[in-house]
């Protein structure tokens, strides 16, 4: 505890050649977005909330520049809508929802309403929210990634597509 | 009490409730799914959020679901903010991403708790883009419609049908936004409760079919409060009708009977009121004829001794009006011999000690049966007592502070603390399969084995003849001795007043338990189930005396000639008995619903209880009155009114009777503690309907421009309206219908809970009829009771809900669900000869194919038959059993087709006509009979 993030990636072998770090969730899919600019931070509770994140499982996700963000994004909340056990309404009916408008963008056909529906869901799945904290955990990459990669998003609906090769 | 501030504003609300009961019983409009106040809050559905301060200098505050928060001094919440008006909205637009646009096809429109709180919420335009799901949906069998693509997943059906009332074929399956209820495949739902889905789904997921079939929006709808006549519970119920039939029941909230829960029997077993048997004409030797015929008017005015029959499932006044116009000498009450017994043992133990109401049943904390099978006798009053199988968790939960309401918690421990729960008799049941304490023996042994537990209680209670106490007698002994509130079920159903005697010594016996501590009340509860509706208003009327059915015996008629008055009665036994009553009598004058008239008898066609004002007592000798919603067809009129008119042509003082009301004030003079009761009854008139709304008045526009005069009866408190309930007028108790502005559904019930409360709840708890007699004997055994059978089997009788109810099996959606006529042998017995289950036999020389079945749970030397109620069979001990030959096994199978094939035919004649009724639309505009 308390090693840097930038010394654990370093450990791990570093970027691969011609990628270039564009993010990465500390604590693993439930954890908000940080940037490269925050690879100086101890990988501990306290340091990691103070810059907006958590460490969750302990497990970090790097995003590359060659990479979609939207596509990851879509990625986990694909995987969280799935694992929604259908017990209270806002996560049960509102990842589907996520789910729905992030494909819509990620294939190009998104507006630019969908994104002022997705920033209203993150507030709808919020913590106190819900029955249990999979719906919040779910909306951390979302709102962090809808922050940090707001002009990914909004190339994809400006120019109807994602620019990055699948 | 505790002091709140809900949006900076103070209230005092009552301990203990969550804070979204609270606000809803200060009328505030706080929204909600999943929460039912029977089934507690599980906070699924997220609609009833509120924000909770710290202080009042926390502006901020946090989101909580007002269902699973308790109320507390001081704290401070609000509703009407932006944040969780927000939020609100958000779960109506969330639960709408998959719901069809179905409204104005669904049944469920007009009164959808969901369009309620959608409308509340303020949510009205879709932002969801994608695609709707599509279930498919289940064949669940003639009561209860399935639609699953308009859930909102609010979980409350599984909740009700496995939770509460214990079914095991109903469940949510899968996960996400795919949750699916429903059954493993196919098939119609199993629990006899299964109606009540229709009431709890806030949405027209689960819809009632046979109101489907004849449909109706409820704001066309009149409704009047009524009572089900299909037990001696006694539930309150709402017949709501349109264009003179009765389209469906609802139940009609009790806090201390029926709650919010009906059984299938009293749901859907009053459409017997549109059978085509119903009679509808007066008859003389089997012509049709009319009340001015002369030939009628001199049978009718024979001056020979009248002999009156009564019938428990006759109204008190009908059967009154009889014993007036023949005196009490010579009104027999139409029970056989050994349920005259009954009825006297009954009376007596009633005048002792009260029964328990429904509510006081479910806080019992141990429970002792004694060959009854509630579940199938009196199906409200099992549910009320598998409620009370979870009290010890409550409790348990409430000393760890959490509250009882916290519905999850309570059941998850439930099973480390379990209510005890001992039967001692006979059959599988839902509720046998749950007791902690069983003995599978007949009732004389159930009757022994409680004697000897009274005596061992109190060693003052009188002795069985047998000694032998059972272990499972040990057990229940110490259980008993530190139960709190334990309550003594048995019931008519084993013909056995040595069980009534058994359940009151111990009722007795358990007075005294505590005379340490004096500050323990005695709660101890007893409750005796017998057969009808109005049973116990027929040991009313014969207090005083009454003619026995020993001396209706052949020879003692036949040496004076007599004149029979019989009222309504369908049982086959009954029947029986009448044939050789009527070689010996003048004249038979039956007062009758249903079946074709005999040759040699006068008919007058009775109103049914939808059609006329009546009343009955029920198991408790509680009075309670059922009001019309229609008018009878034909020249039905109610019975005590064929009685009056009959007394006027004899010049007899009961002719003088010109309304309901004076004869209610007779029934007062002779009997002062009903007068409390009838006196409620003679208020303003009320409507049926909610306030107007626009259409009604056109209803009749192709026949005549003019408003119909509404229907109503001198005295009775209800009146059919166009106008609806005034604007202004405070919500009256009993309202026929549920609903309060902006709760258009069922759910308005909660909207005006408080007025049950304090002096509304006094006055429901109602008229007990059975004056106490103040004094507490114990009964003895009567060595009669002790007789044993030198058969090879004694016959022990079974019931089922869906079969042993005559009336109701007049009403198709039941008689679709008619069990067909089965004997029990125990494991050893079908071993030894050699039996198979499903195989037809037959008992002796008795001509009744019964279906085998196998138990654990048959008594040494018996046999458990049930047969339906519509079936002749007398036979109380069998020596031979005898299988049936092929040719009588297809010609079984193939009547049952037949029957099934008929039944369609029927529903499908029976749709015709009253779809062509509804073209002809009989509203009756002139003054005449009521």
């Amino acid at each position: 505890m308390g090693t840097t993030a930038r010394e654990i990636l370093d450990l791990a072998g570093g970027m691969q050649d011609g990628l270039t770090l564009r993010g990465w969730l500390p604590g693993g899919a439930s954890t908000d977005f940080l940037l490269p600019e925050h690879l100086d931070t101890p990988m501990e509770y306290d340091a990691i909330s103070k810059v907006g994140s958590r460490m969750g499982t302990g497990v970090i996700i790097a995003l590359d520049d060659q990479h979609c963000p939207v596509g990851m994004i879509l990625n986990l909340l694909q995987f969280f809508a799935q694992e929604s056990c259908g017990w209270c309404t806002p996560c049960r009916d509102g990842l589907p929802w996520a789910v729905e408008i992030l494909s819509r963008i990620e294939a190009g056909q998104g507006a630019q309403d969908d994104l002022d529906a997705l920033q209203q869901l993150c507030g709808f799945m919020w913590i106190g929210k819900t029955f249990c904290a999979l719906a919040p955990g779910a909306v951390e990459p979302l709102r962090s990634g809808m922050k940090y990669f707001a002009d990914d998003f909004q190339q994809h609906i400006d120019h109807k597509g994602c620019p990055h090769r699948h | 009490m505790a002091k709140i501030f809900i949006d900076n504003q103070q209230y005092t609300v009552k301990d203990g409730q969550n804070l979204l009961q609270a606000s809803l019983s200060l009328k505030l409009d706080l929204p909600y799914f999943c929460w039912h106040p029977a089934m507690g809050s599980v906070g699924a559905c997220r609609q009833c959020a509120m924000t909770q301060y710290q202080d009042e200098n926390d502006s901020r505050g946090r989101m909580i679901v007002a269902c699973m928060t308790p109320v507390a001094e001081g704290m401070r919440v609000s509703m009407q903010q932006p944040a969780e008006k927000l939020f609100r909205e958000q779960i109506i637009s969330a639960l709408m991403t998959h719901h069809p646009h179905d409204c104005p096809v669904c049944a469920e429109g007009g009164e959808c708790h969901l369009q309620d709180m959608t409308v509340m919420s303020g949510h009205n335009e879709r932002q969801y883009k994608g695609k709707k799901t599509t279930f498919i949906n289940q064949k669940l069998g003639p009561l209860v419609k399935h639609e699953m693509n308009r859930c909102i997943t609010c979980y409350r059906c599984e909740r009700f049908y496995k939770d509460y009332a214990g079914g095991t074929d109903l469940a949510a399956q899968a996960i996400s936004n795919k949750v699916y209820f429903g059954r493993q495949c196919d098939g119609t739902l199993e629990s006899e409760f299964a109606g009540n889905l229709v009431e709890v789904c806030p949405t027209g997921v689960f819809t009632d079919k046979p109101f489907g079939d004849h449909y109706s929006r409820k704001w066309d709808l009149q409704t009047a409060p009524s009572v089900c006549q299909h037990c001696s519970v006694g539930c309150n119920t709402s017949l709501s009708e349109r264009y003179g039939s009765v389209r469906r029941v609802t139940n009609r909230f009790n806090d201390h009977l029926n709650g919010y829960f009906l059984c299938d029997r009293g749901r859907y077993g009053f459409s017997y009121v549109d059978n085509e048997a119903r009679r509808q004409t007066i008859t003389l030797d089997g012509k049709q004829g009319t009340w001015a015929d002369t030939a009628l008017n001199v049978r009718l005015k024979n001056k020979e001794k009248w002999i009156g029959i009564g019938s428990s499932h006759a109204s008190l006044e009908d059967n009154f009006a009889l014993q007036q116009l023949v005196g009490i000498e010579n009104f027999n009450p139409g029970l056989d011999a050994q349920q005259e017994k009954l009825l006297t043992t009954h009376m007596a133990i009633l005048s002792q000690w009260q029964a328990a109401s429904l509510a006081q049943m479910e806080q019992a904390d141990a429970i002792i049966i004694l060959a009854e099978d509630v579940n199938n006798s009196a199906p409200r009053i099992a549910l009320s007592i598998r409620q009370a199988l979870l009290n010890n968790a409550r409790e348990q939960a409430e000393k760890l502070r959490v509250p009882g309401w916290q519905d999850a918690a309570v059941r998850a421990i439930q099973p480390h603390y379990t209510v005890p729960l001992a039967i001692l008799g006979y059959g599988e049941s839902d509720l046998a399969k749950q007791a902690t304490i069983s003995l599978v023996c007949n009732p004389k042994q159930a009757a022994e084995q409680g004697f000897l537990l009274a005596n061992l209680l109190n060693d003052k209670a009188p002795k069985p003849k047998a000694s032998k106490v059972f272990p499972q007698t040990l057990r229940l002994l110490e259980i008993l001795k530190a139960a709190k509130r334990p309550l003594i079920v048995t019931g008519w159903s084993a013909n056995n007043p040595a069980l009534l005697a058994a359940a009151t010594n111990i009722r007795n016996a358990l007075k005294g338990r505590n005379t340490e501590n004096e500050n323990v009340q005695d709660d101890a509860m007893l409750c005796i189930v017998p057969p009808e509706a109005n049973t116990l208003g027929l040991g009313l009327l014969t207090q005083s005396g009454y003619l026995s059915i020993d001396s209706l015996s052949a020879e003692k008629m036949s040496t004076e000639k007599t004149n029979l008055l019989v009222l309504d009665h369908c049982s086959p036994a009954f029947a029986k008995r009448l044939i050789e009553w009527r070689q010996c009598s003048n004249n038979v004058v039956r007062l009758s619903q249903l079946g074709a008239p005999s040759v040699d008898e006068i008919n007058l066609p009775v109103s049914s209880f939808s059609e006329c004002s009546g009343s009955e007592l029920n198991y408790q000798g509680l009075i309670q009155s059922h009001l019309p919603a229609t008018k009878p067809s034909g020249q039905c009129l109610p019975g005590w009114q064929w009685l009056v008119n009959i007394a006027r042509l004899r010049q007899h003082t009961l002719g003088k009777i010109d309304n309901l009301g004076q004869l209610r004030d007779l029934l007062n003079r002779d009997y002062p503690q009903l007068s409390t009761h009838f006196n409620q009854h003679h208020q303003t008139q009320l409507a049926l309907q909610t306030p107007r709304v626009s259409g009604r008045t056109a209803m009749l526009a192709n026949q005549t421009v003019h408003e119909p005069k509404p229907f109503g009866e001198t005295g009775a408190p209800y009146k059919q309206s166009m106008e609806g309930t005034q604007a202004g007028q405070k919500d009256e108790f009993p309202l026929a219908y549920s609903w309060s502005p902006g709760w258009n559904s069922n759910q308005s019930n909660h909207k005006f809970r408080d007025e049950y409360r304090g002096s509304e709840l006094e006055k429901q708890k109602g008229v007990r009829c059975v004056i106490s007699n103040h004094s507490e004997q114990w009964l003895k055994w009567q060595t009669n009771w002790s007789k044993n059978t030198k058969a090879q089997w004694q016959i022990l009788p079974l019931q089922k809900v869906f079969g042993s109810d005559n009336l109701s099996l007049h009403a198709l959606p039941i008689a679709q669900l008619k069990v067909q006529a089965q004997v029990v042998v125990s494991p050893v017995d079908a071993k030894k000869l050699g039996f198979i289950a499903g195989q037809l036999f037959y008992c002796d020389d008795n001509p009744t194919p019964l279906q085998l079945a196998i138990s654990q749970n048959v008594p040494f030397n018996s046999l458990l038959v049930y047969v339906p109620a519509d079936q002749l069979f007398e036979l109380r001990h069998c020596d031979q059993l005898t299988a049936a030959t092929d040719k009588q096994t297809t010609e079984y199978s193939a009547q049952i087709l037949q029957q099934q094939s008929q039944q369609q035919a029927v529903k499908q004649q029976h749709q015709e006509r009253l779809l062509a009724q509804d073209q002809t639309i009989p509203i009756h505009f002139i003054e005449g009979v009521i």
